[in-house]
């Protein structure tokens, strides 16, 4: 008599390690299915910030940009309205108008002066990384302009890195739920395994078919 | 009328059924605080950002400020190197347009200018005005909105979400004891007192684990819940 009760036995007990392994697997999916989230969550933060700080640093170069430029302009401006002045002098001078050379020659200094001290004052002439290299030469505009977006190039490299990880992440997470949904599938199957004792082997073959199905999917998720 | 033995399988069901009680309340109460330190770490960052924006709105207020006087600094320069290059001129109208610049325009440069063109601490010794220097100044004027940290609220954000993951795990630690009691509940002979042993012994593993992580967790916070 203890042959053919002893199979059984063993079959449900069979199906009872089952559903306690489905259960830790549920457990341990879960348990991922929040650390994504966690890391979804994070890294959606850490875009959003970044996003920010480039937004801020856009608005400050923005600021200094205009400055410098406006600057650099008056300078250009005065610089040339003194060379045109100075060359007119020297036109009136040849036919003769001396008092009018003269006093345009004051006002060519005057536009000088204000040239001469804008200068001084500009990023373009003082810093050696942006300062012409011969003397009429042109300041260097591109490592200027390199320079001023370094820091918000930096973010937005940083605010694409984040996002990207947020959708990873988030994709993850929303993977661990698609199979959290699927090992559902199995506990309803060994639920019936154990009610059932003509179709106990067909459930528990299945929902030891669909336990690894998820386990696969697992495994495909933990390696994306 | 018959004694029951300890073990015997009507008292049992009782004792399985309070057990099954008392780790439902458990795993309430454990997934109630998995969700309050979830909704911390949630109300960290939300503050974390908030800061951020506030601090990042004050910064370009500052920036605006510094160059804006710094524009109007620059001009009263100018202005004040022109009005040398009219009253050195020998000509008399720039001369006198030297001294209506002097008393008119100079000083109302001067003044849009301040503090930064008017200052000699901000005055550098090449003749350049430190930035620097009076952005910091800037700064110091509106000590609150500077002091604010977003990434300290971020700190605190990755805390609390790292509880609130260990406390996931102690969670479905309690839910697998949970179920491990439900079979016990329901299996007769050596399958209820396997599954009864197994299930109390991962509970009082789980509930020992949350208590190590709440009492780390509240700790390192300074007591803090």
């Amino acid at each position: 008599m203890n042959g053919p009760t002893a199979a059984p036995d063993r079959f449900r007990i069979f199906i009872v390690a089952l559903t306690l392994l489905n259960t830790i697997f549920a457990a341990a999916l879960s348990g991922l299915q929040v650390d994504a989230n966690i890391r979804a969550d994070q890294s959606n933060r850490d875009s959003q910030y970044y996003a920010l700080l480039a937004s801020n640093e856009v608005i400050r170069f923005g600021h200094q940009s205009a400055y410098d430029l406006k600057l650099f302009a008056t300078t250009v401006k005065d610089a040339q309205q003194s060379l045109v002045m100075q060359l007119t002098a020297f036109e009136l001078e040849e036919a003769g108008e001396s008092e009018s050379a003269a006093a345009l020659l004051s006002q060519s200094e005057v536009a000088q002066a204000r040239s001469d001290q804008g200068s001084a004052l500009s990023i373009f002439y003082t810093d050696p990384r942006y300062a012409p290299s011969e003397p009429d030469g042109l300041p260097n505009s591109d490592t200027y302009i390199t320079d001023l977006s370094k820091v918000a190039n930096d973010f937005v490299t940083r605010q694409n890195a984040a996002s990207d990880a947020y959708h990873i992440w988030d994709n993850k997470a929303d993977a661990y739920i698609a199979v959290l949904s699927i090992l559902a599938i199995a506990f309803f199957l060994l639920g019936l395994a154990q009610s059932t004792v003509r179709m106990r082997f067909f459930f528990a073959v299945s929902a030891l078919a669909v336990m690894i199905l998820a386990a696969v999917w697992t495994g495909f998720i933990l390696i994306s | 009328m018959k004694e029951k033995k300890p073990l015997d399988p009507a008292r049992m069901e009782v004792v399985i059924a309070v057990l099954i009680a008392l780790v439902s309340l458990t795993t309430a109460l454990a997934a109630w605080r998995t969700n309050i330190v979830g909704s911390a770490a949630a109300e960290a960052n939300r503050q974390g950002l908030l800061d951020a924006l506030k601090k990042g709105a004050a910064q370009n207020e500052s920036w605006n400020k510094l160059y804006e006087e710094a524009g109007y600094t620059a001009t009263f320069a100018m202005e004040s190197a022109a009005a040398d290059a009219m009253e050195a001129s020998k000509e008399e109208s720039l001369q006198a347009a030297a001294r209506n610049v002097r008393q008119y325009l100079l000083p109302s440069l001067q003044l849009l200018s301040e503090p930064l063109g008017t200052q000699k601490k901000y005055l550098k010794s090449d003749g350049t005005y430190d930035f620097e220097k009076r952005l910091a100044d800037l700064e110091a004027e509106d000590p609150d909105l500077f002091a604010l940290d977003p990434a300290a609220s971020f700190e605190l954000a990755d805390r609390y979400a790292a509880e609130q993951r260990w406390l996931t795990i102690g969670t479905v630690l309690l839910a697998i004891s949970l179920f491990l009691l439900g079979l016990a509940e329901v299996l007769p002979g050596r399958g209820r007192a396997a599954n009864l042993t197994l299930g109390l012994g991962v509970y009082l593993i789980g509930l020992l684990f949350i208590l190590v992580i709440e009492i780390t967790a509240i700790w390192g916070r300074g007591g803090v819940l």
